[in-house]
């Protein structure tokens, strides 16, 4: 079942600061976001499990419709739906700055999947495939997807 | 005295060009054991519509570019032979080359050690040279359970999505690959339910409704979904009774989505237009056969072997069948 859109948003002193959790669809609304008019925007992206291609098209107008209301955005703790998403779709970003993404690995000796968090802004080129621990067992995790393109669209 | 034993279908002829002898020689056995002796080439050489072959199955990575420019413009003039292209490695590169040509449909997908995908192979020449192009059940063995749902109507799309995130968890795969299934699944479902169906007149009755208003259709107009799993491999297919999707519709929306351009996103009423490009993104075989104004089928199959890594450095497989109406 498409897990319905939830928005948590906090004024703090550096801007609004916004925490998407759920599914983009065509029924995701932004209105909590936008009635803001924030000029400056962090979007907490973590919670973000799947997006289908209708909620690609909503995910567009609702960064069309903060640029044009004049709004600097940080893409914060983007999953991996997301990045998924940036890879594929030309302007998902729109002029978005991304400070930071999870990256998925998985354990070969139990099974268990676990997303790391990439800050760009400690580490502006990392090495996806530094071993990381398992939380389980404590093997060595694999990064779960093709290093050279998992962050491609830092290059476009 | 009349044979017990017809030994051979010997009217489908098939041109098998491969420059590389010891890839060549496996295809040709393969292609003699289940149709017949093919003829063989190392080079694409001279070309003509129609007779004498059924089918060409070309190793794409064998083709230089001038061949493969030549059998893009053969595929365009030519409904017949088809043909194929098989490929080893990952094939991504070569994917928007292929869809803006706008007239190969036919790619089969080598694993990335160049091994072939002999089930996959001799489904795809059989179904292009018989023309009995519908059933999921082509791609698996006899002794897979199928497991199938009905729906007619928008509202029920929830529900269903609920039911197959239960079934990929009972098969214990990787999350990021039970995420493309459903994701696969969704883009289907909208598909069929908003796209496909057309009046008496051919027009679409709900290509330009918007995805938020709910939609049903007539109680005889019913989508049937179709999953199944064999540890290799889990298939998902969607039939319809209407049989208005295109091969150019396809090929089009895929073709605009990998250029990458301004227009990637539609705006206007109806679809995104993404559909085709999310669902080849998340499958390793994704299929599409056609009967005009009778069925389209599409089908959907995800390498579920290993992790999620080797699903995507595997290539990806990509046909259009269309049988006349």
């Amino acid at each position: 079942m498409a897990n319905s859109l939830n928005v948590k948003v906090e004024k703090r002193p550096s801007g609004l600061w916004a925490e998407l959790s759920g599914d983009i669809t065509e029924d995701s609304e932004f209105n909590a976001i936008l009635s803001e008019k924030p000029l400056l925007l962090t979007l907490d992206l973590a919670g973000i499990k799947r997006i289908n291609s209708t909620g690609v098209r909503e995910w567009i107008n609702f960064m069309t419709a903060l640029r044009k209301d004049g709004a600097r955005i940080n893409f914060e703790r983007c999953s991996v739906a997301i990045v998924q998403q940036l890879n594929m779709i030309a302007n998902f970003a729109d002029r978005a700055e991304v400070h930071s993404v999870f990256a998925p690995y998985i354990c070969p000796s139990c099974d268990t999947e676990e997303a790391k968090l990439v800050d760009f802004k400690a580490n502006p080129t990392p090495d996806l495939e530094a071993p990381v621990a398992c939380p389980n067992c404590k093997e060595t995790m694999e990064f779960d997807d093709l290093p050279e393109s998992y962050l491609a669209f830092r290059q476009q | 005295m009349s044979p017990i034993l017809q030994l051979s279908e010997a009217t489908r002829r098939v041109l098998l060009i491969d420059a590389d002898p010891k890839r060549q020689k496996h295809l040709r056995q393969i292609i003699t054991r289940v149709i017949g002796a093919p003829e063989t080439r190392e080079t694409l050489g001279a070309l003509e519509g129609g007779a004498p072959y059924n089918l060409i199955v070309a190793h794409y990575e064998g083709l230089d570019a001038g061949d493969l420019q030549r059998l893009q413009e053969f595929s365009a003039a030519h409904s017949e032979p088809k043909v194929l292209l098989l490929s080893a490695g990952t094939m991504r590169a070569g994917l928007p080359n292929m869809f803006g040509t706008k007239s190969l449909t036919n790619l089969l997908a080598t694993s990335g050690d160049d091994e072939l995908d002999v089930d996959g192979l001799i489904v795809t020449c059989q179904k292009i040279l018989r023309r009995d192009i519908f059933g999921l059940e082509k791609y698996f063995v006899w002794g897979v359970p199928t497991r199938t749902a009905r729906i007619n109507k928008s509202a029920e799309k929830d529900a269903l999505l609920a039911q197959m995130q239960e079934y990929a968890s009972q098969l214990g795969i990787p999350q990021r690959l039970a995420n493309l299934f459903e994701t696969v699944v969704d883009e289907f479902v909208t598909n069929a339910l908003y796209n496909s169906p057309v009046d008496a007149d051919g027009k679409y009755r709900y290509a330009s409704t918007s995805r938020t208003q709910r939609i049903e259709l007539e109680p005889d107009e019913v989508i049937n979904l179709k999953v199944c799993c064999d540890a290799r491999r889990l298939g998902v297919s969607i039939s319809d009774p209407f049989g208005s999707l295109t091969r150019s519709t396809i090929i089009e929306y895929l073709a605009k989505c990998f250029r990458r351009g301004d227009g990637q996103v539609d705006n206007k009423a109806g679809g995104a237009g993404l559909g085709f490009y999310q669902i080849l993104d998340a499958l390793s075989h994704f299929v599409i056969n056609i009967k005009p104004g009778s069925t389209t089928e599409m089908i959907g199959l995800i390498d579920i072997s290993g992790t999620y890594k080797d699903f995507v450095t595997k290539g990806k497989s990509f046909n259009i069948f269309v049988v006349d109406g």
